[in-house]
């Protein structure tokens, strides 16, 4: 009796599981559970004693659950996408579907890619066009008195980069639940950005301090605790090592963003609304490309072309030039930044990847 | 830069202990899941009792990965290869068939070059010791 509710307690945690997954082996799963429990009443134990073990088998499968959910998503999803290979996956990425340098990421992926650049830019784009002037905002225009909206930022509108924030890491988890495919490194780049970022200063007269990191903090403790590994960091690194370009990417989410914003310095007008709605597209367009092309020059181009038209485009238009009227110190400042950016953040990575390609193919000689 | 001479299986390396345990239980014979998961604390003596969902998303892993293969068999009989069927779905109904799983030959590669790995790891780490003399 108390075998056949733990038995239908069971059949009840299986339908929890991907339909795909629940097809191909839920009927197994079930009677091997059901074997078990009648290996534990046929031991010849007492009674009380069963009851316990077969309970701890019932909660043994509840505790292994969500490991056992992302396998049988995996699972799912690799049937879905129906690109499993065959018998050549690596073990040391071992739960990943990877796509490793020479092939291009799905459409799907390169627009989940691309997602975080285009949050931030209609966020930004969002919260200058409320703070360029509410009397022009047609929101506060015909909602609040205009004298009432020229003063009022609503606290959503003040916090909308927390939020971008927290989606960031969001992604990042779920990047890491599906192994870090190369998509996942724009949602770690500017996760990394929004902590550093708000652990430095002040944001409407709140000091966050270390307590910016602690929505990275605890994805970070929930992916080790859906995973039950440190492995996933491995293959991070693993990633980047066999493809350098990911850390080239993960540095253009990192500061790229902050690139199309930093300049304005919240003093927001139309033109710079227009121009951040730009460089918005750009952004993103320059992600879809790095994610759909194959080659290392190409990916890190991708990057590099992104870069160079922003810059150029701030010089020409944006009113650059204004920076380099002030003081010197300012001046070697922005040429730093510029070129730190340019050439260190995202050209070094792929040079490095090319290196390392370079001796690969040398010694194989 | 470490230079390590390259094997076909070595992208394949290390094994999770449930896995390498998955495989040496299916070193001998196509077992199904409820004997796998015996021979598993069998094997372990004790230390590894694994969950059904466990046991099936590594299954689920492996057969992707192309190191086990899925037949089926009449339940309660002989599990040897002659009797082996691919699994169908034309099987006659009625018929209570169980399914099994195997190593293919490319499972026993890596499994041999698991274990030799780990040989070799054991092997420099009882040298040490040794010299040491501990």
């Amino acid at each position: 009796m108390f075998g056949r509710t733990l038995s239908r307690f069971y059949a009840f945690l299986l339908k929890l599981y991907p339909s795909r997954f629940r097809d191909e082996f839920g009927k197994e799963m079930g009677e091997v559970f059901d074997q078990m429990l009648g290996g534990l009443e046929t031991a010849g134990i007492p009674t009380a004693r069963r009851r316990v073990e077969m309970s701890r088998l019932y909660f043994r499968e509840i505790w292994h659950f969500p490991a056992s959910y992302l396998d049988a998503r995996r699972y799912q999803q690799s049937f879905a996408a129906g690109d499993v290979p065959s018998g050549t996956s690596s073990y040391v990425e071992q739960d990943m579907v990877e796509n490793w340098l020479g092939q291009r990421a799905c459409w799907g992926a390169a627009l989940l890619g691309a997602f975080p650049f285009l949050l931030f830019g209609l966020v930004y784009l969002l919260k200058g066009f409320t703070e360029l002037n509410g009397y022009y905002s047609l929101m506060f225009n015909y909602i609040v008195r205009a004298d009432v909206a020229l003063t009022y930022i609503p606290k959503f509108i003040r916090y909308a980069p927390i939020a971008v924030y927290l989606i960031a890491t969001l992604g990042f988890l779920y990047g890491w639940l599906r192994g870090f495919p190369r998509w996942s490194y724009s949602y770690l780049g500017m996760a990394v950005y929004f902590g550093w970022y708000y652990s430095h200063g002040r944001f409407y007269g709140v000091v966050y301090g270390w307590r910016a990191w602690i929505p990275l903090i605890t994805v970070i403790s929930l992916g080790i605790l859906l995973t039950r590994s440190l492995r996933p960091i491995s293959g991070l690194l693993h990633g980047v090592w066999n493809d350098w370009t990911r850390l080239s990417f993960a540095l253009y989410a990192f500061a790229v963003p902050m690139f199309t914003i930093i300049f304005f310095d919240d003093d927001w007008g139309v033109t710079q609304l227009y121009g951040l709605l730009f460089d918005t597209l750009l952004l993103a367009a320059g992600a879809v490309a790095f994610l759909r092309l194959r080659t290392i020059w190409e990916r890190i181009l991708s990057l590099q072309a992104v870069v160079l038209i922003l810059v150029v485009k701030g010089i020409l238009l944006g009113g650059w030039f204004d920076i380099f009227d002030r003081d010197l110190r300012t001046v070697i400042w922005s040429l730093f930044f510029i070129i730190f950016i340019y050439f260190g953040f995202l050209l070094l990575p792929g040079m490095i990847g090319l290196l390392q390609r370079g001796i690969n193919i040398i010694s194989a000689r | 830069m470490v230079m390590v001479n390259q094997e076909p299986t070595d992208g394949l390396k290390p094994l999770r202990e449930p896995t390498l345990f998955i495989l040496l239980a299916l070193s001998k014979e196509r077992k199904h899941g409820y004997a796998i998961l015996k021979d598993i604390e069998r094997l372990s003596e004790g230390r590894v009792v694994l969950s059904t969902g466990t046991l099936y998303g590594a299954l689920s892993r492996l057969l992707e990965q192309g190191l086990i293969q899925k037949s089926i068999g009449d339940d309660g009989r002989d599990s040897g290869r002659s009797k082996l069927k691919m699994v169908r779905d034309d099987a006659p109904r009625g018929t209570r068939q169980r399914k099994y799983y195997q190593l293919t030959q490319f499972g026993r590669q890596v499994i041999k070059a698991e274990v030799q790995r780990m040989e070799k790891i054991l092997a420099a780490a009882r040298r040490e010791f040794g010299e040491q003399g501990a």
